[in-house]
């Protein structure tokens, strides 16, 4: 009887300890399988912000991007007191094994998957015809976006295209997005890397229609493409699209000094063709372009004295700069706080194109397209809107476009512009730092990066930058 | 399991002659054998009487005999393996015999799902001894494990106390799924990682109270470790805790404490101000910025560098830390139940500021017999760990790094006493250890309800239910005035990390024996086991206040995550074993697994292993033979698992996390692999046992583990939007010898002088087998077929040119050139991480009642990496930076004048040549040996301590890492590095020295 009852009991056990069929199928509960990533209005809105959350990482615009055009050029030098960032850029030091160019080589490419995963799946992602064209604006933003990348990765790892008309190595191109296949690609030319930039940008501006705060607006498609062709030297089409991204409705140059220096920080203003908003959550802390100049961050990116001496003192761009002594380091240094006035909280906005920028571009071109009255007209509208007691240049022909690119330096300051100005107009330039000055050419193979050993390590087809 | 029969042939002759007739006096002596530790009846364990050879019988299936004897005679009951023992014949009719094994080759070892005398195991199995286990001061019984098995490695890395180790099997088996073996404690398989989010190194192991186990098993070869399938291929350990005896309650009382301290403190002393300034001095003269010393020093002056300050930051981020433990347990039981009941307490301080670790534990094990059919088991524990932790590596919080880096002129405070923020971006060492709190919790809840059910005879049921319930609870405050906490006006992070582990199993045993000859014994069982883990992390800025920092005191909730994650695996296996007259013993076991990681196409995997041995020494022609008193041969050969990867590694995947203005966003995070499948582990094992004169035991096991379908986070091309991709790609190999020697030196039973050794080494040798899609460089490794895994790959460092003092390199591995450029250096293989060969002797002394033990652990080369030269061998290119503090060996080697002979080049101030860059000046011969264990006791005299009711009472003092020795005089640091062979920078492995005291009654 005992037996019984405890047999009982065994069944019983043996009934609740068996398996369903489910209970070896688990799902995950943070990601979408890739099948059903990109699917619809949501996922798409949600993937397209994937690639923005992914431009304001430490390697994309949240650090290195906005620090190394500087620091590579002569506006910018590290501290004799520093924590070792971005000394390599300083030095012009970096190996094949340096992690940023490795990172920022990752995650511009992570970006062009990410965008022609986009592009590619839009034909079948389910829109109500209510969603049809915010959609069809998210899919400009996609091509907007990923001509953003490939146009990072072909200024950082490639010759300028002026260097022999884009004839030499640029950066290889990838449409497919995530197939399935692994793809090795090789490096396509500079001047490939230039056409695909210009097809996706004309895609951009053809389908966004957005003009949200944050987001990739359609002036900001022709303002960058203006820049393009500026340095594929094609002036006449840089000034076509640079007269329609100025065109554009709602945006306009800052009537005064006080409105442009308040401009930077947590907020865009009126010249933001497109700015990455940071809010709290995205907090990159002192490892940020805020974190390295903030002095009670990280404070080690100091402003070269021959930066500072080339403002009038009257121009509020100086105002973004101020000199006061390095604690233990530097005396009466140039701290170049103001652009990024959140500091080490990293929670500055950052400016991706600006209208000024454009005009510059547009001026630059009239310049060298002989049309000078129209290039100092650009030239005094961003210049004296910033200072009143600017004059109105009376320089022409070479004389006018210097005038033009030191505008360009006073006004791009601290935005990682400048290095490529300087090596797309072959200069030279002193390479200002705390113990020895350097004579430094465009032409020098370590002012760009090295392409990544571990990319050179799996992708046979890959071919290394000269000099490293 | 009643596996422990055999029978001599010759004893079933003598047993055949019958005496016919009762003598006067005789009578009938019936009783039972069972073998000591187990409980379980002996079989075939020979009977005799002293002095009468002829009358003599062996017990039978049960352990029972029955023998005609007079009162006075002396019975003498032998059994091979174990210690003869002899029972005069009293006037009771019967006489119940415990026999017991003190030698390695017998005693009991716990196998897959059960027990069994190590003689009529097929498996490889080590079983270090648990006293040394128990009373090491050290918080893990992990660490305690280096040196004590042979074929283990245990990789610490970091001193932090309650640190997570590494321990590794018969070699790296793995590279992307885990390498850590199985942890199965009391039959249930449970977790062995990090737990929350702060701790850099924790493990719901350290909750594990040392005194509490009874035995650590150790199984290595696949007939030990194939019935645990797709789990087992990294090996298994097996802690079984202590159970109550019959008896009247038996109190033990243990109270330990002392002192520790930095080991190889000498190697990590920073330079002083004295020898800072003189390089600096160098430095700028060298680079042209000043002609003379006196210039020199005004430069330095100027940029704020005050000789006169000299701070020893070794000295202000380490400190004498203090270990404590005391533990209280009562055992014991009447027939029908048993019961051990433990509590404990541990309070250690580690030997840098800040950090520290404390556990509460209390365990309650249960035996009940409901019936003579049903016995349960109850297995309760209860643990709660709380960690003071550190940030490691190269975070700015790391107080480590700042020992190194931080320049001696720079002082601790202000004049005002406040800290000295000038320095590391305002990430003051002292400060953020000392005001900030990293707090790591871990509540260990762990039940099991086992029962056995007699069916008939040989035929038991055995279900099993568990429940593992781990809970991390971090708490952090960063105060508002400086580093961590300064951006955000001083924040709290609370983290919830809650894993869940719940277990059915159900096993029918059957056992039984056939024709006095044949023993048969099978496992059948089920198991489901489902693993959960729902981490929750919230963190909320704008605190300011240090006495209130929970997060309901903060203005600024920044973030609140939650995720989940589970896998669960299902599985039926199948043991048999089989044996001849305890002669000859074979096992089969099989196993199929299906795991929720693995795509579902390739989800089941079947896992199988079969082994023999041969008992020799029980043939007739040792039989007798004195100086062979063991002699077994084993082999095994079998198949098992690696599951091991991450939950959904096969899915393609795209991840939620990329938010953007507020508005969720979705990011590609992981490729498919549909085809991604189990790592397959081969395994052969061949072993000799031997023993000699019942003094020395000896054991060789030769082993050769192949790992095929290497699952493995290949490299591709970036351009794919990852860096990798979860791949199953080739094959490796590991082979090697494994030697255990046990040898009683000094016998001497009656209180006298006893001297003991046990050595055990190592020699493991890792090979690449195959590799389909090529060779591939990977970081600082290359990954070649016919070469170890570990081996690393850069450049090779010609070291000085003697004349201008530049560093060179090796134009490529012909090293028949050299370069001043290191970029114009090829990288190439530099050799392996894997040591040679390693071990640990011990030996014990004991003279009435004193008892004197020393362990050495030795590790013979390997190439170990310093990961942080290109921070602290700078040669002067970090200038002034407050973090710029030099090695020890840029002062003393460096490079001055022309004909110099040295591997450090010239100093020069500000200027980067590369000689900073990664390459063989910073690879070291990972060569030690360690005094890793002393300890002293004293046992007073039972006749005094009887008086008082105690049964024992014993003092000690015990000493752990107290002496280290490394071979390569150029290595700066302790070699015992993390699994990786890198030198991080970690929290120092501490030396201490406790004393203490054990009391039983």
């Amino acid at each position: 009887m005992k037996l019984y009852k405890y047999s009982m009991l065994i069944m019983a056990f043996l009934v609740v300890s068996s398996c369903g069929k489910s209970f070896l199928e688990l799902e995950p509960q943070q990601s979408f399988g890739l099948d059903v990533s990109i699917v619809d209005f949501k996922t798409l809105n949600a993937a397209t912000l994937g690639v923005y959350s992914n431009f304001q990482s430490e390697n994309a615009y949240g650090w290195d991007f906005n620090v190394i055009g500087d620091l590579r050029s002569d506006n910018t030098y590290i501290s004799s007191k520093n924590a070792g960032r971005f000394l390599v850029f300083d030095d012009y030091a970096l190996t094949d094994q340096s992690g940023r160019p490795r990172n920022e080589w990752l995650e511009m490419y992570q970006n062009i998957v990410n965008a022609s995963n986009i592009i590619n799946k839009f034909a079948d992602v389910e829109l109500l015809s209510s969603e049809e064209e915010d959609g069809q604006d998210l899919l400009g933003q996609a091509h907007g976006l990923r001509a953003l990348s490939y146009w990072n990765l072909v200024r950082l790892f490639a010759k300028p295209y002026s260097a022999d008309g884009g004839a030499s190595l640029g950066v290889p191109i990838t449409n497919e997005g995530t197939t399935g296949t692994l793809v090795s690609p090789s490096r396509a030319t500079v001047a490939e890397v230039y056409n695909q930039i210009i097809s996706d940008l004309t895609m951009a501006t053809s389908k966004i229609s957005t003009t949200e705060t944050g987001r990739f607006s359609k002036a900001a498609a022709h303002g960058l493409l203006a820049k393009v062709y500026l340095y594929q030297e094609d002036w006449s089409n840089a000034v076509t699209v640079a007269n329609t991204a100025i065109g554009e409705a709602g945006y306009s140059l800052y009537g005064s000094g006080d409105e442009w220096l308040s401009s930077w920080g947590a907020n865009a203003g009126s010249e933001d063709l497109f700015t990455l908003v940071n809010l709290p959550t995205d907090n990159l802390g002192v490892n940020s372009v805020g974190g390295i100049y903030d002095q009670n961050g990280y404070g080690d990116i100091l402003a070269t004295d021959d930066l500072y001496g080339i403002y009038s003192e009257t121009d509020a761009r100086r105002d973004v700069m101020s000199r006061g002594d390095r604690a233990d380091g530097e005396v009466n240094a140039v701290f170049a706080e103001g652009k990024y006035p959140r500091g080490e909280t990293g929670q500055d906005y950052l400016k991706i194109i600006r209208l000024a920028d454009v005009y510059l571009v547009r001026a630059e071109a009239k310049a060298r397209m002989g049309d000078e009255a129209g290039a100092i007209a650009d030239l005094t509208a961003v210049a004296s809107r910033v200072d009143p007691n600017y004059a109105e240049t009376t320089a022409t022909g070479d004389d006018l476009i210097a005038e033009i690119l030191t505008e360009r330096r006073k006004e791009l300051a601290f935005e990682g512009d400048r290095i490529y100005d300087l090596t797309r107009t072959k200069s030279t330039w002193t390479k200002f730092r705390t113990f020895d000055d350097l004579t430094v050419s465009w032409d020098n193979d370590l002012v760009i990066n090295p392409i990544p050993l571990d990319e050179m390590n799996v992708n046979p087809n890959m071919v290394q930058n000269s000099g490293y | 399991m009643k596996k422990l029969f055999y029978k001599l042939k010759y004893l079933l002759f003598l047993t055949s002659m019958c005496f016919s007739s009762m003598m006067i006096g005789q009578k009938s002596i019936t009783g039972t054998v069972t073998e000591a530790s187990s409980g379980e009846a002996l079989i075939g364990v020979t009977v005799l009487i002293k002095g009468d050879q002829a009358r003599g019988t062996i017990t039978d299936f049960n352990g029972e005999f029955e023998i005609v004897a007079s009162e006075g005679e002396t019975l003498v009951f032998s059994y091979a393996g174990m210690e003869e023992q002899e029972v005069e014949v009293g006037p009771t009719d019967v006489l119940n015999v415990q026999m017991s094994s003190n030698i390695l080759l017998d005693e009991v070892v716990i196998t897959g799902y059960g027990e069994q005398l190590r003689s009529s195991f097929t498996g490889s199995v080590s079983k270090p001894k648990i006293e040394d286990i128990q009373q090491a001061p050290r918080t893990n019984f992990q660490e305690s494990l280096t040196g004590n098995v042979s074929g283990l490695q245990v990789n610490q890395g970091s001193g932090q106390p309650g640190a997570f180790q590494n321990v590794r099997i018969r070699g790296l088996g793995s590279i992307n799924a885990g390498t850590n073996p199985l942890y199965v404690i009391d039959g249930i398989p449970v977790i062995n990682g990090n737990i929350g989010n702060e701790s850099t190194t924790s493990t719901p192991m350290s909750g594990i109270n040392p005194n509490d186990i009874e035995s650590i098993n150790v199984l290595k070869d696949a007939s030990a470790t194939s019935l645990y399938g797709s789990r087992g291929a990294n090996g298994v350990i097996i802690i079984t805790t202590k159970k109550g005896k019959s008896g009247k309650p038996k109190f033990n009382f243990g109270v330990q404490t002392g002192v520790s301290n930095v080991s190889l403190a000498d190697k990590l002393r920073p330079l002083n101000s004295a020898e800072y300034v003189e390089l600096m001095k160098e430095g700028l003269i060298n680079r042209g910025f000043a002609e003379n010393d006196a210039e020199a020093l005004t430069y330095l002056t100027d940029r704020g560098i005050d000789p006169a300050v000299d701070t020893d930051w070794f000295d202000a981020i380490t400190q004498q830390g203090s270990f404590r433990n005391t533990n209280l347990s009562v055992s014991g039981g009447n027939d029908a139940t048993r019961y051990f009941v433990s509590g404990g307490y541990q309070q250690n301080e580690g030997v840098v500021i800040g950090t520290g670790f404390t556990r509460a534990s209390a365990r309650v094990n249960l035996t009940t017999k409901f019936a003579d059919w049903i016995t349960v088991d109850f297995n309760n524990s209860a643990s709660y760990t709380s960690q003071n932790t550190a940030l490691d590596a190269g975070a700015f919080a790391n107080p480590v790094r700042s020992i190194f880096r931080f320049i001696p002129t720079e002082p601790v405070y202000n004049e005002d006493g406040s800290y000295n923020l000038g320095i590391n971006s305002g990430f003051h060492p002292v400060g953020e250890m000392l005001e900030n709190k990293r707090l790591s919790n871990i509540l260990n809840l762990n039940s099991s309800v086992t029962g056995k059910i007699d069916l008939m005879k040989g035929l038991s049921y055995r279900p099993t239910v568990s429940i593992n319930r781990i809970e991390g609870a971090d708490e952090t405050y960063f105060i508002p005035d400086f580093g961590t906490g300064n951006s955000r006006n001083g924040y709290a992070e609370a983290d919830f990390d809650n894993n869940t582990n719940w277990m059915v199993r159900n096993l029918i045993t059957y056992n039984n024996y056939f024709n006095d000859a044949h023993g048969l014994d099978i496992t059948l069982g089920h198991e489901a086991q489902k693993f959960s883990s729902y981490f929750v992390q919230t963190l909320i800025g704008n605190l300011p206040f240090p006495q209130l920092n929970t997060l309901s005191n903060g203005a600024n909730p920044e973030s609140i995550s939650g995720s989940k994650t589970a896998n669960t695996i299902e599985s039926f296996f199948l043991n048999t074993s089989y044996n001849y007259q305890g002669l000859v013993y074979l096992n089969g076991t099989i196993r199929r697994d299906g795991s929720s990681r693995f795509g579902s196409d390739v989800r089941y995997g079947t896992f199988w292993s079969g082994g023999a041995s041969v008992n020799l020494h029980r043939l007739s022609f040792l039989n007798g033979n004195n100086a062979i008193s063991a002699l077994r041969l084993r082999a095994s050969y079998g198949e098992n698992g690696n599951e091991s990867i991450s939950n959904f590694a096969s899915l393609g995947l795209y991840s939620t996390g990329a938010d953007y203005n507020g508005n969720p966003g979705i990011f590609l995070s992981q490729l498919a692999n549909p085809g991604l499948t189990w790592e397959v582990n081969r395994q052969l094992d061949v072993a000799v046992e031997l023993g000699l004169w019942n003094r020395v035991d000896l054991v060789v096991d030769f082993y050769n583990r192949r790992t095929s379908s290497l699952i493995f986070d290949l490299p591709v091309s970036l351009t794919n939007g990852v860096s990798s991709v979860t791949s199953n790609i080739g094959s490796l190999q590991n082979q090697g010898v494994e030697i255990e020697l046990e040898t009683q030196n000094i016998e001497n039973n009656n209180n006298g002088f006893n001297w003991s050794t046990s050595f055990n080494i190592t020699f493991n040798k890792n090979k690449v087998i195959s590799l389909p899609e090529g060779d591939f460089a990977d970081g600082s490794r290359y990954r070649e077929v016919g070469k170890p895994w570990s081996t690393w790959y850069f450049q090779g460092y010609a070291g000085v040119d003697t004349e201008t003092g530049e560093a060179m390199w090796y134009t490529d591995e012909t090293e028949s050139e050299t370069t001043t450029s290191y970029n114009a250096a090829e990288p190439y293989q530099q050799g392996t991480s894997d040591p040679d060969f390693y071990g640990g002797l011990t030996n014990v002394f004991s003279y009435k009642g004193i008892n004197l033990s020393a362990q050495f652990v030795y590790n013979y080369g390997g190439k170990i990496l310093h990961s942080w030269h290109s921070f602290t061998h700078t040669d002067g290119s970090r200038s002034l930076s407050t973090t710029g503090n030099l090695a020890r060996s840029i002062y003393e080697r460096r490079w001055q004048n022309p004909g110099d002979v040295t591997d450090t080049p010239q100093f020069i101030f500000g200027r980067n040549t590369g000689s900073r860059n990664r390459s063989t000046r910073f690879l070291y011969d990972g060569t030690y040996i360690s005094l890793r264990d002393i300890s002293l006791s004293y046992s007073l005299p039972k006749a005094l301590t009887q008086r008082a009711s105690i049964d024992d009472t014993q003092l000690f003092v015990r000493g752990s890492n107290m002496w280290i020795w490394t071979k390569d005089e150029r290595l700066e640091r302790d070699p015992r590095t993390d699994a990786g062979g890198s030198i991080d920078q970690e929290i120092p492995i501490p030396t201490t020295f406790t004393f203490g005291l054990n009391v039983s009654f």
